[in-house]
């Protein structure tokens, strides 16, 4: 955990990568407005892995979909990286989507007929890049997170914390400032996922990028460097895994 | 991102064989219906096309198709032969006769009476014999599909036409004709013999324009000249195709059935397409997450779309040519698979993969991004 270690000892005046203040996210169900995000104030910062943790429903993966800027807030601002994500027309929004934000799924999401390589390379294809070019590249991320040798596999022959890591190698693969997982490790057992977290951590958290881990399983709060805690739309405090002090929000 | 759209359509070989299987079966319903209809059209003026020689067909002014047989005077041959700008003019005889086959019935012929001394309009494709071979003593020529009919006649058989001696001495290859009767081809003064009747018996006049003359310039000249009917090859087509389309059921009834081709092949390319699509909406939704555009996945989709359709139009189109292929050999099939026909079930198929793909691209470009943080 030497990695974590040296992600955790990250200044607390590291820069704020995302920064959320009273955003709010209604849905229309027909009779009446659902509300998934009731005034939420929340930050992360450069060289951390937030948590975001929570029961289900309490609108983690919500806010984590308007952060990525996959899904629009109904009020409030969302800063990412610097930028007003929400103030960008559609395509600029996609664009910065491409060039800044890597993406961890829980159901992994590869393209069932690519190979790893070809998988983890689809970021730097998205962005032109040649694709000899980009699968090379793209081979690189996957030696760094432990499948150097598995790079030729299709999806079905890899087991599902490889998979993951495909994932993580392609959400790494185009040095993104923030990288946003919805629940990485829900799919994987216990072990294979604390797994997939250390490669997490190790590859992933670096001096200027921030990691969102949302997630709502107990047994990976202690690789984040903080957590905040969701019940009902509203970030109810924020503390530090394993500490006992939580700051309320 | 080409090459992912082209490994997503592929990776999955049953569903992307199914897609390419249901493209070209409903090119096949198309092109394979299309080649009838244009086979038994086709037939309906056979004889213009067959009689290349003839560019300018003289006629009564009634005349709508050429097998209306109305005859003209025997003066009228001259009055097109004075025309300015007329080559050569000769005499077609059509009518039909009664032939008595080998077992005894009888069954209705076409008989053709080209002028003896030039025997222009007689057939140039035989199978045995040949054309000069009309100027022996009761001669006839019967076309191969014909002679099959006539109870197989063969070269040196006798039949009787209207009761009277006819030797065959060729068997030709000819188009068939729209009502299938075979075709005998006999010199005009022997035809006139054997279907002896009307005072009047000419029924075309065949004619050719000088060097520098136009085909059409000749027909007008002709019309102006001796109040007869006259047409270029491909005027006379389109007048009997315009008299079958007005005044038989035809056109309706195949082009609904090519219609109903057209649609039953939209359906299967939408169904098949927006179904594919539809499997692989969470990957689409994955890369429009990671910032694919929708302009991007449009050129994935589309290029999806094009794949499969070329496919599924060359397999069609294939198994279209090769049914047609097969069909020559049957005269009971009027197959006819023209160039014109494969370009336009090129056109057919490429709005139904147009109005299929955008069907899909619908779903895709209203797909919310968001979907892939869905855990199912």
């Amino acid at each position: 955990m030497t990695d974590q270690a040296g992600a955790r000892s990250a200044s607390p005046a590291s820069l704020p990568a995302v920064v959320c203040r009273g955003v709010t996210k209604s849905f229309d169900t027909g009779d009446a407005e659902a509300w998934a995000l009731r005034g939420v104030d929340f930050e992360a910062r450069r060289g951390e892995m937030m948590l975001l943790a929570g029961p289900s429903g309490c609108g983690k993966t919500t806010l984590l979909s308007v952060i990525a800027g996959i899904l629009d807030r109904t009020a409030g601002e969302v800063s990412v990286l610097g930028h007003d994500v929400h103030a960008m027309s559609p395509s600029r929004k996609t664009a910065f989507r491409r060039e800044n934000i890597g993406f961890v799924f829980q159901q992994y999401n590869l393209v069932p007929s690519l190979t790893a390589a070809e998988n983890a390379a689809v970021p730097l294809l998205l962005r032109g890049m040649r694709r000899h070019e980009a699968v090379d590249r793209a081979k690189e991320t996957l030696a760094s997170v432990g499948l150097g040798e598995l790079t030729g596999r299709l999806p079905t022959q890899l087991s599902g914390g490889q998979q993951q890591r495909v994932a993580i190698a392609r959400a790494l693969v185009g040095r993104p400032g923030l990288l946003v997982c919805d629940e990485p490790t829900a799919a994987l057992d216990g072990t294979t996922g604390a797994q997939v977290m250390e490669t997490l951590r190790a590859s992933a958290v670096g001096a200027d990028r921030c990691v969102i881990v949302v997630t709502h399983d107990p047994r990976v709060f202690r690789f984040g460097d903080r957590m905040s805690e969701m019940l009902d739309g509203r970030i109810t405090g924020v503390r530090v895994p394993g500490a006992t002090e939580v700051h309320h929000a | 991102m080409i090459y992912v759209a082209w490994k997503m359509l592929t990776g999955d070989r049953a569903k992307y064989l199914s897609l390419v299987v249901g493209l070209a079966f409903a090119v096949l319903l198309m092109t394979q219906q299309g080649s009838i209809f244009t086979g038994i059209m086709t037939r309906t003026f056979a004889m213009v096309t067959d009689i290349s020689a003839a560019r300018v067909w003289v006629m009564d002014p009634g005349v709508q198709y050429p097998d209306d047989l109305k005859p003209l005077k025997d003066v009228d041959l001259p009055r097109v032969r004075d025309v300015p700008g007329v080559d050569w003019a000769v005499p077609l005889f059509k009518s039909n006769g009664r032939a008595k086959t080998a077992d005894g019935s009888f069954q209705s012929v076409f008989v053709f009476g080209l002028d003896s001394g030039t025997l222009l309009g007689g057939p140039s494709d035989f199978v045995e014999g040949k054309l000069t071979d009309l100027w022996q003593p009761d001669a006839v020529i019967v076309d191969e599909a014909g002679a099959e009919r006539l109870g197989g006649v063969k070269v040196g058989d006798v039949l009787e036409l209207n009761d009277r001696r006819a030797r065959v001495v060729g068997i030709c290859r000819a188009t068939r004709t729209f009502v299938s009767f075979p075709v005998v081809y006999t010199t005009y003064s022997r035809a006139v013999r054997y279907v002896p009747g009307d005072r009047r018996v000419m029924t075309f006049v065949l004619t050719s324009p000088k060097p520098g003359v136009t085909d059409e310039e000749l027909a007008d000249r002709i019309r102006a000249a001796t109040g007869l009917g006259a047409a270029t090859q491909g005027q006379f087509t389109e007048k009997t195709l315009r008299h079958y389309a007005r005044n038989t059921g035809i056109v309706i009834n195949f082009g609904t059935t090519v219609v109903l081709g057209f649609i039953v092949g939209l359906a299967i390319a939408m169904q098949t397409l927006h179904s594919f699509v539809v499997d692989n909406l969470r990957h689409f939704g994955t890369l429009k997450a990671m910032g694919a555009g929708n302009g991007l996945l449009a050129k994935m989709v589309v290029f999806q779309a094009v794949v499969v359709g070329l496919l599924g139009y060359g397999i069609g189109v294939g198994f279209t040519a090769l049914f047609s292929h097969a069909a020559k050999r049957s005269p009971q099939i009027a197959v006819r698979f023209t160039p014109e026909l494969m370009g336009l079930s090129f056109c057919a198929m490429t709005v139904l993969v147009a109005l299929a793909s955008l069907l899909s691209l619908r779903k895709v470009w209203k797909t919310e991004p968001a979907i892939v943080f869905r855990g199912s």
